[in-house]
């Protein structure tokens, strides 16, 4: 059912990012902003997921690859530099979660109401098609919501970034059994909550 | 049926993500095959995958690019980032070292002496039992061997690091530079092959040209000589002709001489 197959990065692209993360490591600013450049919209909607703060969402993806530029002499190319960035995005966003006062519940659907022209979702003009998908994510991102900081972190990095059992295991310095239990844990609430609304 | 099902239903998300054994996957499907509960479950999964897998990606507000300048947060920002029990650990210690500095600028002095301690203001009347001096260059060149190693360390790890990095992307290069030769390679044969052919195509037609160019050659030879006898022969038949006439009107001649001799006679 879930496509497991997932495409292994061109091994040009690979070697593209490698040479920018060597010339990061020696202080080339150009360098990482091209490497930002390939990851922001990933991270930045990582962020918005977990976060389900617009505002904060941007502002733990800068913290995210300020974090990045400040440590990458210490990547040490253990695992790719996808991993490491997910690491520190997913710590930042699970950092800021438990910060939040207790009781804090944000939803984007909040945002829908609140009357924000760029981010309401009945634009004029919108295709139909469009319009699903953009009521499609706002159910999923409402069912995310109610989920614990840590099943949100592997739902995530399984679903939307196809990660692998082991590579979020290493993402998350966490056992593979724990991150199977969490992801099936998660998965039985999403399915109630999303099941519920249709 | 119900207690029973709980334990497949457990399984239909493990096996929607392939992490089922092929034994554990066969038997799953044979009981789905013939329980509509468990069929519902499947499907009722199967939707909520659905759903994940088609929300995409919102676009972005702005771009995150990294100033330089930025990447040195001010230490108060740093304060402001962390959980509430770094920061009062960031509190108590940075209390701690105020303490340890006002009573280092005020001489504070506390003494055990035999079983009873002593707290002293300013500078103590005794002469110090251990050289100061000495001991501040021991402590500096102590910590100037530190950072030396911990240098050399950096460097060796930096250098490591480096150094496999430019074998794994040597290697790489390698195996692209054979991959064009032989790319190469097999363009050169398929080119060579292909003027092979197109040579031999060239002599097939030159030699199919060059036999119908004598074939007309020898045609409008053998056209022209038959002209030639032809014009013979009819030459042949006038010069007959006129040697007829000649030898006839010569005989005329002769029979009338033989008339008149006869008529003189």
């Amino acid at each position: 059912m879930w496509n497991q197959d997932r495409p292994l990065p061109a091994p040009a692209e690979y070697a593209q990012e490698n040479v920018w993360v060597t010339s990061s490591q020696r202080g080339d600013a150009l360098a990482f902003n091209r490497l930002v450049l390939k990851w922001e919209k990933t991270i930045y909607n990582l962020a918005l997921r977990m976060l389900q703060d617009r505002d904060e969402a941007a502002e733990a993806t800068q913290e995210t690859f300020l974090a990045a530029f400040k440590n990458i002499r210490r990547f040490r190319r253990t695992s790719r530099f996808s991993t490491w960035l997910y690491r520190i995005a997913v710590n930042h966003c699970i950092s800021r979660t438990r910060r939040r006062p207790p009781g804090t519940h944000f939803s984007l659907d909040d945002e829908v109401q609140s009357a924000r022209p760029d981010h309401q979702l009945h634009v004029p003009g919108m295709q139909e098609g469009e319009l699903l998908c953009a009521e499609n994510r706002r159910r999923v991102r409402a069912a995310l919501a109610f989920l614990p900081p840590d099943q949100r972190a592997v739902i995530e990095l399984k679903f939307f970034q196809e990660l692998t059992f082991e590579d979020i295991a290493a993402v998350l310095r966490v056992p593979t059994s724990t991150i199977k239990s969490r992801l099936y844990t998660g998965l039985d609430s999403l399915k109630v909550r999303l099941g519920a609304e249709a | 049926m119900i207690s029973e099902c709980s334990e497949w239903q457990r399984q239909i998300p493990r096996s929607l993500l392939g992490d089922l054994t092929a034994e554990e996957q066969r038997a799953l499907d044979a009981h789905v095959s013939a329980c509509p509960s468990c069929q519902q479950e499947r499907e009722s999964y199967a939707q909520t995958l659905r759903m994940l897998q088609s929300a995409g990606d919102e676009p972005l507000p702005r771009h995150f690019l990294v100033y330089p300048q930025e990447s040195s947060a001010k230490p108060w920002q740093l304060f402001r980032q962390m959980m509430p029990i770094w920061q009062a650990a960031t509190v108590a210690t940075a209390a701690l070292v105020l303490l340890v500095g006002i009573a280092t600028v005020s001489g504070l002095q506390i003494r055990s002496d035999r079983g009873s301690w002593s707290i002293s203001l300013g500078r103590s009347t005794m002469s110090p039992a251990i050289d100061l001096a000495a001991l501040k260059a021991e402590i500096l060149q102590t910590a100037d061997e530190k950072n030396r190693q911990a240098d050399l360390a950096w460097v060796q790890d930096l250098r490591s690091e480096m150094t496999q990095f430019y074998t794994d992307l040597t290697q790489q290069q390698q195996a692209q530079l054979l991959a064009a030769l032989t790319a190469l390679q097999s363009r050169l044969n398929s080119h060579i092959t292909l003027t092979a052919d197109d040579i031999r195509a060239g002599t097939q037609k030159s030699i199919v040209d060059l036999y119908q160019a004598v074939s007309l050659q020898r045609q409008e030879d053998l056209n022209g000589l038959n002209v030639r006898l032809d014009k013979i022969v009819e030459d042949n038949e006038i010069r007959a002709r006129q040697t007829d006439a000649i030898l006839e009107t010569l005989l005329q001649i002769a029979n009338l001489n033989i008339k008149q001799a006869g008529d003189q006679k």
